[in-house]
């Protein structure tokens, strides 16, 4: 079933924040707008439930591209081009041992072991990369894993550390502080600045994660 | 070919940065300043997001293997070519062999020095911006040599360009409100208005970060990560806003509360410490409400 975007906001003056009600629709959106674009627009950059949509004063205005926006039918089904060209799950070995696990099965009502085993349970997708570069967004898992982030940041967490957010995984590229509740660390190394474009998963990508257990 | 000699504090390469990369997580990057490179590339008559050197507080010396034809824009900072006095905003003319040196400008933080042709380093997904927090190129060091390019577009017309205003007090900020001032108390948001903040000193490339009257949410639950943009007036939870500049995270955490006029970004990302800023906020062309709310009402 297709639906309409929501909030609309500017941005300043050359761009538009749009919002959407779940992070499956804001990829839907964006792939979109990217398939399609609406005059003037320049690019669109991903959120959670928001879609930044950047265009040129001088060939469109604020007004006539929301209107744009607005009447989109969004398909939450069809997740564009880069979606489908990302075929194959990969697979994502994780040490399962984050110090934030016991709070994590607090929060769920499940052990720690079904906490594990839900983890692994589900495909997730790649959202995109975002805050630090190399930091990964994932959606899709099992429902009943929607921790709150930490109260408190940790000023430090490993490298390659696995962090959940409400429904998100999240996988730190480097050493630094964080506030997602950290349930393991992944075994091999995700994110070579050397490498071009410097992500061994893709926007798009299906992910499975595997104990190393 | 121009050898590099002495790089002060920082001195990289920035033309008007990337686009359409957000997704990885690497955001615009380019020259902190934009209108500053694009009128130095405009005075020697290069495409405007021709690549350019930025200095960071003077102290580059350039030696020139070639004749070449040079502006210097931006931060105003004494320019030696070959040990004479250069003129700032006005193209300048090289000869081979010649020694180029941005000595400490007396205002501002960058400078931009075009050359006639562009800088032809190796281009990293569609620019030769360094972005040293996506780990895309780096900084220039002593000893780097770096190619002279066919970038120019134009003969160079203009002589000199009027030099940008900066003011003895408190400098004037345009920005748009919102997407996210709703988050804010009535009172955060006219001492935001009304009040002067000062630019902190730990202020780069990523962001400028302002201390002053500290600004109270409204709303205190999480924001889902959204994604940014240069200019964006970003507040985390002690409440003292950041300016996100050039090389800013591609998403942030904590609602933004303003986002800066293009302009205003350029000035912005020139403040030294201790710089004292205003803000005068427009209001948003656009406030769609979410449509099934707008059937409801």
């Amino acid at each position: 079933m297709t639906q309409r975007a929501g909030s609309i906001r500017s941005y300043g003056s050359t761009a538009l924040l749009v919002e959407t009600d779940s992070a499956v629709t804001a990829v839907a959106l964006r792939a979109r707008l990217d398939a399609q674009p609406p005059r003037g627009v320049i690019e669109t950059m991903p959120g959670l439930h928001t879609v930044l949509v950047r265009f040129d004063p001088a060939v469109t205005d604020a007004e006539r591209l929301a209107a744009a926006v607005s009447s989109i039918e969004i398909d939450p089904d069809d997740l564009g081009a880069a979606a489908a060209e990302v075929q194959d799950e990969v697979s994502v070995r994780v040490d399962y041992s984050g110090a934030d696990l016991a709070d994590v099965a607090e929060h769920s009502g499940l052990t720690v072991e079904q906490v594990i085993d839900a983890h692994q349970a589900r495909s997730y997708r790649v959202l995109f990369i975002g805050m630090a570069p190399g930091f990964y967004f994932l959606a899709g898992g099992d429902p009943r894993l929607n921790p709150p982030r930490r109260s408190s940041p940790r000023t430090s967490v490993p490298k390659g550390a696995v962090g959940l957010a409400g429904e998100l995984t999240g996988i730190y590229p480097r050493s630094g502080p964080g506030g997602w509740q950290l349930i393991g660390t992944v075994v091999d190394d995700l994110w070579d600045p050397t490498r071009l474009p410097a992500a061994l998963l893709a926007p798009g990508t299906s992910v499975r994660f595997t104990s190393t257990g | 070919m121009i050898e590099v000699q002495a790089t002060g504090s920082l001195t990289s390469v920035q033309d008007l940065g990337r686009v359409g990369y957000a997704s990885w997580g690497i955001a615009g990057g380019g020259a902190a300043d934009r209108g500053s490179l694009r009128l130095a590339n405009r005075l020697v008559g290069n495409g405007e997001g021709s690549a350019a050197f930025e200095v960071l507080l003077g102290g580059a010396a350039l030696l020139f293997r070639q004749a070449a034809l040079i502006a210097v824009t931006g931060a105003p900072t004494p320019l030696l070519i070959d040990g004479a006095h250069g003129s700032c905003d006005s193209p300048q003319r090289v000869p081979a062999g010649a020694v180029v040196e941005l000595l400490p400008p007396s205002q501002q933080l960058r400078s931009y020095l075009a050359v006639r042709g562009g800088l032809a380093t190796e281009p990293i997904l569609g620019s030769r911006s360094v972005d040293e927090r996506a780990g895309l190129g780096r900084p220039l060091r002593v000893g780097d040599v770096v190619a002279v390019g066919s970038d120019a577009v134009a003969a160079p017309l203009v002589d000199v360009a009027p030099r940008r205003a900066w003011p003895r007090g408190a400098l004037a900020l345009r920005a748009v409100r919102g997407p996210r001032d709703d988050w804010f108390t009535a009172a955060s948001l006219a001492r935001f208005e009304s009040e002067p903040y000062i630019v902190d000193a730990a202020s780069d490339r990523v962001g400028v970060r302002l201390s002053g009257p500290p600004l109270d949410r409204r709303v205190q639950r999480e924001l889902l990560s959204e994604p940014t943009l240069r200019g964006a007036v970003e507040v985390p939870p002690d409440g003292m806003p950041i300016i996100f500049a050039a090389d800013h995270p591609t998403t942030c955490g904590y609602p933004v509360l303003a986002v800066l006029e293009p302009e205003s970004a350029d000035l912005a990302a020139q403040c030294r410490p201790g710089q004292s800023v205003t803000f005068t906020l427009s209001r948003p062309r656009i406030r769609v409400p979410a449509q099934s709310e707008g059937a409801r009402s």
